[in-house]
């Protein structure tokens, strides 16, 4: 994930860590479906558990959950685009 | 008193034996603890408190938190010289070895960790006070201790491993000479229930995480202590300051992620994953964390001089 980004690499990427935390191959996790909602039979732990994989697999920081008013996660694009802004963030020696 | 069993794990341990449950918690709470304090020191603070700090102010960082915690638990338990002291579950050593070095009482801690033990005594050695601490590991239902024989009592981060209440507490009762003080600092569950006890982050947390554990209503364990012929004499809120302490310690886990791994395999997102299911409960209080003094007979500390800051001048 060096170098130049790839917003495709990282959404398939993404897509196969949400895939792998439900026991589904990639192509059975529509891109729309929402992360946090239910829709993908995620529960609040495996919601944390996911954002952790996230993080050791793209090293980056996601938003505090417990953070009051913390947004919701939205969807499996919407997820990807979040890690491909943190991504870009690290890269230009931001981070988080 | 009825037996209220809140989660799986507690109802699993009321079908054991009390000796069979402690046997299960010698196993099971010990595991977490007998990873290296090399990994712990990497996220807690430098005296390895693994319990909240006390923030004064939202930017504050982890190491002056808990140095105001070890102030106050200390002027709280206010041991004199020659006083002999309990920690019950002293970990590494963060309390008793920070009350060796400010007070010239005389310490017993026991663990269920040899890890821990051996650390504590390590630190002990390496800060003087070696002569006047005692480290074993033991379970808290195990000692055997004469009567009226510890003038202060601590439970830091620890009574919530313990199945048995009313068998501590009465063992606190005992020991306790008149005057003496115990002090327990943990985690409760709100009596309305807040949040889904069963579900599977409970169950992660209390079991697969950290072994066993039993989350209780405050008022309970204050009547256990009661029973147990102790006077309350102060209970303070530290919720939101154990959310604020395990954010220090999920960024310090992020930031030594790898070198965790490289120690422990797989270690690092259990910390991650159990810490932020902890940090969640704390911020949306469906757990909640106190801090209890109680004494035998007439009490040597007077929670009411203790100074509130005004608000509007001085009346």
């Amino acid at each position: 994930m060096d170098g130049i980004i790839d917003n495709d690499l990282i959404l398939a990427r993404v897509r196969a860590l949400i895939a792998e935390s439900v026991r589904q191959p990639a192509a059975a996790i529509p891109l729309d479906a929402r992360v946090d909602g239910g829709e993908l039979g995620i529960d609040s732990l495996g919601l944390i558990k996911l954002m952790v994989r996230i993080e050791e697999a793209f090293d980056i920081t996601m938003p505090d959950l417990a953070a009051p008013g913390a947004a919701p996660f939205g969807s499996v694009r919407e997820v990807a685009a979040l890690v491909a802004r943190q991504v870009a963030a690290r890269q230009a020696g931001g981070g988080q | 008193m009825t037996r209220v069993a809140h989660t799986r794990a507690e109802r699993e341990a009321n079908l054991r034996s009390a000796a069979d449950q402690r046997e299960h918690e010698r196993q099971a709470v010990a595991a977490h603890y007998e990873h290296s304090p090399e990994i712990f020191s990497l996220v807690l603070d430098s005296r390895l408190a693994y319990a909240t700090g006390v923030y004064e102010h939202a930017g504050e960082d982890l190491e002056t938190a808990q140095a105001r915690k070890y102030a106050r638990i200390a002027a709280k338990l206010d041991i004199r010289p020659g006083q002999r002291v309990l920690d019950v579950g002293c970990g590494w050593g963060s309390n008793l070895l920070y009350l060796a070095q400010h007070t010239e009482g005389v310490f017993q801690g026991i663990t269920l960790s040899a890890q821990q033990r051996e650390e504590a005594l390590r630190r002990a050695r390496a800060w003087g006070v070696a002569d006047r601490v005692q480290i074993d590991v033991c379970h808290v239902e195990d000692l055997n201790l004469r009567p009226e024989s510890f003038d202060a009592v601590l439970f830091s981060g620890s009574i919530v491993h313990m199945h048995n209440r009313p068998a501590v507490h009465q063992m606190v009762g005992e020991v306790l000479k008149p005057g003496g003080r115990v002090l327990i600092s943990d985690c409760y569950f709100p009596v309305q229930p807040r949040g889904d006890r069963d579900s599977a982050a409970t169950e992660y947390i209390f079991v697969e995480a950290l072994g066993y554990c039993r989350l209780i209503g405050l008022a309970e364990e204050l009547q256990l202590m009661e029973r147990a012929g102790l006077d309350i004499l102060h209970v303070e809120d530290l919720t939101r300051h154990y959310a604020q302490t395990l954010a220090h310690w999920i960024d310090n886990v992020r930031k030594h992620r790898r070198t965790i791994d490289a120690m422990a395999p797989g270690f690092a997102a259990v910390l991650q994953q159990y810490m932020t299911v902890a940090r969640m409960s704390f911020a949306r209080r469906t757990a909640l964390e106190y801090m209890i003094l109680a004494t035998k007979g007439a009490p040597t500390v007077d929670p009411g001089a203790w100074p509130i800051a005004q608000k509007g001048g001085r009346s």
